[in-house]
């Protein structure tokens, strides 16, 4: 990799590409899967849903005071000794293929029911793959830029669905809490997969140029998706009612509907358009990191290499995403396997901060 | 000299030839993406080959044997040279609404485009019936268009699509325009769109209501309002008493005219907007309703009062309020024990107050508890003078 100043991510940058590392295809289908269980709190289970994020985004703060030009799988090899850091490690690079995988399927599932239905799913994965592969291909920079744009034009996408405040009522929110503390925490539960992909933070924070202000960073990018989320939830359920949320499969394009803009006959299709830049963005991002992992494990140095390695990728990943399938098998599948991968990115986070401090103190000990 | 120079042109040519390469490369790629797409596309049609149709109609009939069918009719437009269009019915009949398309494609010369229309209309019988498994249909159709208008109509809904409209191409058209603009005089929603049913039909406390449309000796007509309990219509009310339902039903500006006449000679005219507040509290016997109902607008014409000053002016609007409250009062009077339904969505408030989903029947329960009303008119202007 290389580290010269130039292709260290500025401030902007680092808040864009960890925000860009959450933002994706969950985004849809969010206020759906939210609103089965928290109902009309399903707004409050999403911010509750943010610890998730915030969690990482702590980790790597502190990690960064300790290791600032060392990233998690140089330290997990060092403190967990060399295989069971490497294992970890594939493990982890393991959970971002499957991301990329569920990202890229979800994009088809909405692409063929509601824009392009006579593309054949090869067709999409395709584009999605290749889109992600050739921004690999050129580097870390331009990959930074793209967030930058496709975070701009989701804040201002979100925004114009603020149209439907007109509409709404604002007594489907009530009664507050009125579903009871235990299905909130089951529907910020369900929250969870929208936020994966903070886990990146741990892999980037070496690859910022400003190190000293790594909290600012990544607070305001958990800030930032938490903000966007709980937006797109509350305008759901503000405009639909839960009940309609919950029965939809991607309850944003339906109030998309809302908005009537001049010129335009609907706006689902322009909401479309830009989310589905929002999805080659993150399917580049999540790319970069599982490339960036095998490279680390391989120890290759040369970028010839390296495009050998995207190449490599690919067909495992094309075959993942038609693997998944349908909308409904998918989320099956995924129902399964999300809550494992989160749960192990949890505890292997945990376990290195947990090391590093045991570590930290013995190294006191012994210069005191 | 000569010879380095000899290489320098050399590797310049080499970099092009390289660049050449390169280009012709990337143009093959290109190509073959390019087929690989459009491969995709090869049974898709363009769209003059599709029938556009601006309104179907859904009507339910049971056959001899007693079950149930469908009857759907498309009215589709028909271009033909120049600027005339004609439109066309075309009717599919089926045990089940998807299915009318396999029986309607057997007379159509082209294929049909579910979901571009601007305007549902409902036969009494498939309202009557219920809604829910119509709903469903269009729920799952990502090509509808979500904001097209629904209205209700007396008799089979091929009627209402083949009547002729002078200077319309078909009359959905014509329907759509009537809907629209009927809340900018009769206190009608702007929300009578797909959207809304989804809404009103699947959240808790609130009814679903309908414009009802007939064919009348002088055309085409807004006669009342659809009541739904659930998702079946059970009942209609004219425009007169509409009028007052929607103001205490709709939670957005309503617009329309309200007045006074006391004889031929005397009578006055007002144009207003109203925006209601409703208040839900529980007591011993059940719960308490209060609508509070601001009403905002213009005198057009006054024969009643022969100076306008200030107090005359406050005893119009007390006049006028105690009118509204009386007509609104005589409304709830017949809507708890004639429609036994809640028509103005009370449910909602006490559901989002005392809690959602602890299996009330909320028409129940509000046909049995009390709803005061409270009407405070305010003029605002009284036009250039009175002659």
């Amino acid at each position: 990799m290389d580290k010269s100043k130039y292709h260290l991510l500025s401030d902007s940058e680092a808040v864009s590409i960890l925000a860009g590392f959450m933002i994706g295809v969950g985004f849809l289908a969010l206020p759906n899967q939210v609103a089965k269980e928290a109902k009309n709190d399903a707004g409050i289970a999403t911010i509750v849903g943010g610890i998730y994020p915030l969690y990482f985004a702590l980790l790597s703060i502190y990690y960064c005071k300790k290791h600032p030009n060392e990233d998690i799988l140089k330290l997990s090899k060092r403190y967990l000794g060399n295989i069971i850091g490497t294992i970890c490690n594939i493990l982890f690079m393991a959970q971002f293929i499957i991301y990329i995988a569920a990202g890229a399927s979800g994009y088809k599932n909405v692409l063929v029911t509601y824009a392009a239905r006579f593309l054949t799913p090869m067709r999409v994965f395709f584009i999605v793959i290749g889109i992600g592969a050739y921004v690999n291909f050129v580097g870390l920079k331009p990959l930074a830029r793209i967030n930058k744009i496709a975070l701009f034009l989701t804040i201002i996408v979100t925004s114009i669905l603020s149209m439907s405040l007109i509409k709404g009522r604002y007594l489907n929110f009530l009664p507050v809490l009125g579903t009871g503390i235990n299905k909130i925490i089951k529907g910020s539960l369900e929250s969870a997969y929208a936020y994966s992909g903070m886990e990146g933070v741990l892999l980037l924070y070496p690859l910022m140029k400003n190190k000293d202000k790594i909290a600012a960073i990544s607070l305001k990018a958990v800030a930032l998706v938490i903000g966007i989320y709980s937006w797109i939830v509350l305008m759901s359920i503000y405009y639909l009612g839960y009940k309609v949320t919950s029965k939809s499969l991607w309850p944003v394009l339906l109030v998309t509907e809302s908005a009537n803009l001049p010129f335009i006959n609907s706006f689902r299709l322009v909401f479309l358009l830009f989310w589905s830049l929002n999805v080659f963005k993150l399917t580049a991002n999540e790319y970069y990191a599982a490339v960036y992992i095998i490279q680390d494990t391989l120890k290759i140095k040369k970028s010839k290499h390296r495009n050998m390695i995207i190449l490599g990728v690919m067909p495992i990943i094309i075959w993942l995403c038609l693997y998944l399938g349908e909308e409904v098998k998918r989320r099956a599948i995924l129902d399964y396997i999300i809550p494992k991968a989160i749960l192990f990115s949890i505890f292997y986070a945990a376990v290195i901060a947990i090391a590093i401090f045991i570590n930290d103190k013995k190294k006191n000990k012994s210069i005191g | 000299m000569n010879s380095s120079s000899y290489k320098e042109v050399e590797t310049v040519n080499q970099i092009k030839n390289m660049k050449n390469i390169k280009n012709i490369l990337l143009i093959c790629v290109c190509v073959i993406i390019y087929t690989y797409y459009s491969a995709a596309m090869v049974d898709e049609k363009t769209i003059e080959e599709y029938d556009v149709s601006s309104g179907f109609g859904v009507d339910l009939y049971r056959d001899a044997a007693g079950t149930v069918k469908y009857s759907i009719p498309f009215s589709v437009l028909v271009f033909r040279g120049g600027n005339r269009q004609y439109s066309m019915i075309k009717t599919g009949e089926a045990p089940t609404g998807a299915e009318t398309r396999q029986n309607r494609q057997l007379k159509t010369d082209k294929q049909f485009l579910i979901g571009s229309q601007k305007v549902l209309v409902f036969s009494e019988s498939l309202v009557g019936y219920g809604l829910k498994y119509n709903a469903d249909i269009e729920f799952n159709n990502t090509k509808i268009n979500d904001r097209a208008i629904i209205v209700v109509c007396e008799g089979r809904t091929e009627d209402i699509l083949r009547y002729k409209v002078k200077g319309y191409a078909s009359s959905p058209e014509y329907i759509e325009g009537m809907v629209k603009n009927s809340m900018t005089n009769d206190f009608f929603s702007r929300e009578y769109t797909i959207l809304n049913m989804y809404v009103r039909l699947d959240t808790e406390g609130r009814n679903l209501v309908l414009p009802y449309m007939k064919i009348s000796d002088k055309g085409l007509e807004i006669t009342g309002l659809a009541l739904f309990k659930g998702d079946k219509m059970v009942n209609k009310v004219e425009v007169d008493e509409a009028k007052f339902m929607n103001m205490m039903r709709e939670n957005e500006l309503l617009r329309g005219y309200l007045s006074i006449q006391k004889n031929s000679d005397e009578f006055m005219n007002f144009y207003g907007n109203t925006k209601r507040r409703v208040k839900c509290n529980k007591v011993k016997e059940g719960y308490e309703f209060e609508i509070i109902i601001d009403i905002k607008g213009d005198v057009i014409a006054n024969t009643l009062y022969k100076e306008f000053n200030g107090k005359t002016k406050k005893e119009l609007e007390k006049a006028l309020s105690k009118d509204v409250e009386k007509k609104c009062s005589e409304f709830i009077n017949k809507m708890q024990n004639e429609y036994k339904i809640d028509c103005l969505e009370l449910g909602m408030y006490a559901a989002s107050k005392y809690g959602r989903d602890t299996g009330v029947d909320w028409n129940e329960v509000v046909s049995n508890s009390v709803i005061k009303v409270k009407a405070n008119v305010k003029v605002d202007k009284v036009g250039r003078g009175a002659y």
